[in-house]
């Protein structure tokens, strides 16, 4: 796990320094006072010396200040927005999974009728439309000619209800469609016919047999999902005006911000090995064939 | 019957000729126009390329790049033609001139002409208004003949306000907003509460006024800080309009003495002549890599002190290197006598320096913070202090910063706001929806959504700041001056701003917008300069210099 941080640590500190430019080069930044200020943050010094310098306050658990906003330092900068994205994206997650895997059983085992049709509808606008597409359209709607909910800001829980639903959208229709293929090819395993034959009642099929069997898949793309939606959203955050981890990611590339850069990746990285480390864990719990423990004793 | 021989074996000759030359000429490279890549910025280029092909028979390819790819390739010399713009520092056409010479710091087009580089010296030693503005007037004429740039639009900004919000004041150079003497009159709920809110779009990276450079960081800064002078409401800058109550010059417009006010910083500190030579000579010291040390340069020996080397810590020479700074800091042209007294003495006579005070570099710093907190003032509402008309009471990174009323500000009692409240929405449509439905007072309109907004109210305000086309003077084609003139004159400018900006911009006839000032406040552009461009594309004189030029070249016209 820890050849993995420093591989990933590695290839973007090399990386994002092959981009043209730094962080100091402006449109009113002359030579003379770019080569001051690369001095100043060290960034005049030879690549594989920055690097090991790097290394060192990272091990440190330092990742420096940013090069943009030169007072702040990126740690901060990550304990004051991670709390904000995680808030944002668990809100949405959980009701995406909720209704999308309610909607995924209820299409599969209503196959092909009416109901069916309406789940996958829905999940297929959910693909199609891009949440930022459905956050704007929401914000004109139900912000402004309706006013039921404010347009943006972050300020309680009645602002983080339209930006959650635009950013679980795609989430809720993934999860709807996977739960649906799910439910269809588990219903038809001999072993659910093994337990029709045994007489087991159908809510026993259902809830035993079929849905543990199904949400597998599920569990096992839980994982990255949840990482990716917890880190923030660029563009829901844009729109939105909340103040998460979001923005950083793609701000921090065009500003040339390294610490950043390399701040936000690593801190992506170890929730993505943190969170499959949880999926496996609760592999287990749904399915004691590949439980951890078990396979040491 | 001989005589039409005659004729024919002429036309033979002579069109054998011709297919020689043609064949002997080279085929003409790939030409390749450098932009952004927003999706605003391609468009515009798009423009260029289609004005080029119908009216030169060129095409042209263009690059779309980042914006540090596109400034490092400018830096590299590494284009042909680019789209750049450049913005007003200060309020005289200087600021857009004296960058266009020879090996000038942002001249990446690689032109030099010693008749420029004297006008230019000449205007910037000369006290003579008058002499000054000719000089200037002359030199850029000479630089648009010439045409390392060609000019294409000088940009305006468009915005809503609610009828009720007051007297905000849009500064066309330098910091922008002027909230000083804004409130607001017949607001839905009352004017009790005079309160203002307005989306900054984006955190202001820096507060500290000797190293910031960005705008919305200025607007902070210019509401909470004050320099020597403020400029009033008609942009003029009047003796007591600031921290200083008045100033005298001296004969030879170098020296200028400045008596300052009683006036505090907001934890209740004494405002002295200390805090600006400390603050000043913070910004020149290059310890500090300030990147708008550059603003400070006609202090004196400003300039070669910013360019000291300095030392890192493995250097065997620190302590010596450091001290060597320091003694020369001691040279710079500014020094408080007393408290009260500030004596600031300049390279050469500055005709534009009493702008300069107004401008964020040259704002005070408060020593007795600094010096504590060192690179961590203003990182924080309670690391820093306020000695500006407000104050900023919260900020919350990222999401929102508050600005109330500074009750130690000396003319306090002229500013009616209590609170700027200020979001920081960087997606255009948002901020609209919300000033829509009331939740913001005064919200800028961007292009594509001007139509909407030109009958409720949307204003338009001239920016100093002009866009142009930067020719590479060393490539194989753009060297030729009129190859670069045919190109300039194939811009169809009042099409452009009409049909492809369609924001209000003006077509630029040439380069200093006409919101710079000359000599006793009138337009530069208007009374010393006029229209050197004509506004419509002039395609028969640009083929013709096309021409020529190719054939100078040695090139066959496509």
């Amino acid at each position: 796990m820890l050849a993995a941080l420093w591989i990933i640590v590695t290839a973007t500190f090399f990386l994002m320094h092959s981009i043209p430019g730094d962080p100091f080069l402006g449109d009113k930044v002359t030579e003379a006072i770019r080569q001051n200020m690369l001095r100043k943050y060290g960034l005049d010094k030879p690549l594989w010396e920055q690097y090991v310098i790097y290394l060192g306050n990272l091990l440190r658990g330092d990742f420096g200040t940013s090069l943009k906003m030169l007072h702040r330092s990126v740690n901060d900068m990550i304990r004051d927005g991670f709390p904000v994205s995680a808030l944002l994206g668990l809100e949405a997650l959980a009701y995406a999974v909720t209704i999308g895997l309610v909607l995924g059983t209820l299409a599969g085992f209503r196959h092909n009728t009416w109901l069916d049709y309406l789940a996958m509808f829905v999940a297929l606008i959910g693909i199609s439309v891009p949440g930022f597409i459905m956050g704007g359209l929401m914000q004109y709607v139900i912000g402004l000619k309706l006013g039921w909910l404010p347009i943006a800001r972050w300020e309680g829980f009645r602002y983080t209800i339209m930006p959650a639903a635009a950013l679980g959208l795609g989430t809720l229709a993934v999860m709807a469609r996977m739960m649906r293929t799910s439910v269809l090819e588990v219903t038809n395993q001999d072993y659910i016919k093994t337990a029709k034959a045994k007489g087991l009642s159908q809510r026993e099929i259902v809830f035993r047999h079929i849905l543990r069997n199904a949400i597998l898949p599920i569990v096992t793309i839980l994982g990255p999902l949840t990482a990716g939606i917890v880190t923030g959203s660029f563009v829901i955050e844009l729109i939105f005006g909340i103040p998460g981890l979001g923005k950083y990611y793609v701000q921090s590339i065009f500003n040339r911000d390294y610490t950043l850069i390399l701040g936000t990746t690593i801190f992506y990285a170890v929730l993505l090995v943190f969170l499959n480390f949880l999926v496996d864990v609760a592999y287990g719990i749904v399915d004691p064939r590949i439980r951890l423990m078990r396979s040491r004793e | 019957m001989r005589r039409v021989l005659v004729v024919l074996v002429a036309a033979v000759v002579l069109a054998t000729m011709s297919v020689g030359l043609v064949s002997a000429a080279k085929p003409l490279p790939k030409l390749v126009l450098l932009s952004g890549d927003s999706q605003i910025a391609r468009l515009y280029a798009q423009g260029v390329q289609e004005m080029i092909r119908k009216n030169l028979g060129l095409p042209l390819e263009i690059e779309a790049v980042d914006f540090k790819t596109r400034l490092q390739k400018m830096r590299n010399k590494d284009f042909q033609i680019v789209f750049a713009g450049w913005g007003a520092d200060y309020d005289d056409p200087m600021t857009f001139l004296d960058m266009w010479i020879t090996d000038g710091p942002f001249n990446d087009v690689m032109w030099s002409n010693s008749s420029y580089d004297k006008l230019i010296q000449v205007a910037k030693t000369s006290s003579d208004e008058k002499v000054r503005m000719d000089a200037m007037a002359k030199a850029e004429k000479i630089l648009i003949g010439e045409t390392p740039i060609a000019p294409l639009y000088w940009p305006a900004w468009n915005f809503v306000e609610h009828p009720y919000v007051k007297n905000v004041i849009r500064k066309t150079v330098g910091s922008d907003f002027e909230w000083k003497w804004a409130y607001t009159e017949g607001r839905p709920g009352g004017d009790k509460d005079q309160f203002l809110r307005m989306n900054f779009g984006e955190e202001p990276p820096d507060l500290d006024p000797a190293t910031s450079t960005d705008q919305v960081s200025f607007w902070v800064i210019n509401a909470t800080y004050e320099g020597l002078a403020r400029k009033n409401a008609e942009m003029k800058i009047l003796q007591g309009s600031g921290l200083a109550e008045s100033w005298t010059v001296s004969k030879d417009r170098k020296v200028y003495t400045f008596k300052l006010r009683d006036a505090k910083w907001s934890d209740g500190q004494p405002v002295t002549a200390y805090d600006f030579e400390f603050g000043w000579k913070r910004a020149i010291d290059p310890r500090t890599a300030s990147q708008y040390a550059y603003m400070m340069y006609v202090l004196k020996n400003a300039e070669k002190v910013n360019g000291m080397e300095v030392p890192d810590d493995k250097d065997a020479k620190k302590a010596e290197k450091n001290k060597a700074i320091d003694d020369a800091l001691a040279t710079v042209g500014v020094k408080a006598l007393d408290a009260k007294t500030l004596r600031v003495e300049l390279e050469a006579a500055t005709p534009f320096f009493l702008d300069l005070i107004t401008f964020i570099t040259y704002m005070p710093s408060p020593k007795h913070m600094v010096e504590k907190l060192g690179d961590e003032y203003a990182s924080e509402v309670d690391k820093m202090v306020a000695c500006g008309p407000f104050k900023v009471t919260k900020w919350q990174h990222e999401y929102k910063i508050t600005l109330e009323k500074n009750p130690a500000y000396w003319d306090a009692k002229s500013v009616k706001l209590q609170r700027i409240e200020a979001d920081m929405i960087k997606d255009i449509a948002t901020p609209l929806n919300m000033f829509d439905a009331g939740e913001l007072d005064l919200v800028g309109v961007p292009g594509t959504y001007i139509e909407q907004y030109r009958n409720k109210g949307m204003r338009t305000i001239a920016e100093a700041t002009a866009w142009y086309l930067e020719f590479n003077c060393k490539h194989e084609i753009f060297k030729n001056a009129k190859v670069r003139r045919a190109f300039s004159l194939a811009l169809d400018r009042q099409a452009y701003v009409d049909y492809v900006l369609k924001n209000g911009s003006l077509p630029a006839t040439s380069l200093v917008p006409p919101t710079i000032h000359g000599k006793d406040g009138v337009s530069f552009h208007d009374v010393y300069v006029g229209d050197l461009l004509p506004k419509k594309a002039d395609i028969k004189l640009a083929k013709q210099l096309l021409a020529e030029g190719l054939a100078e070249l040695g090139y066959a016209m496509p």
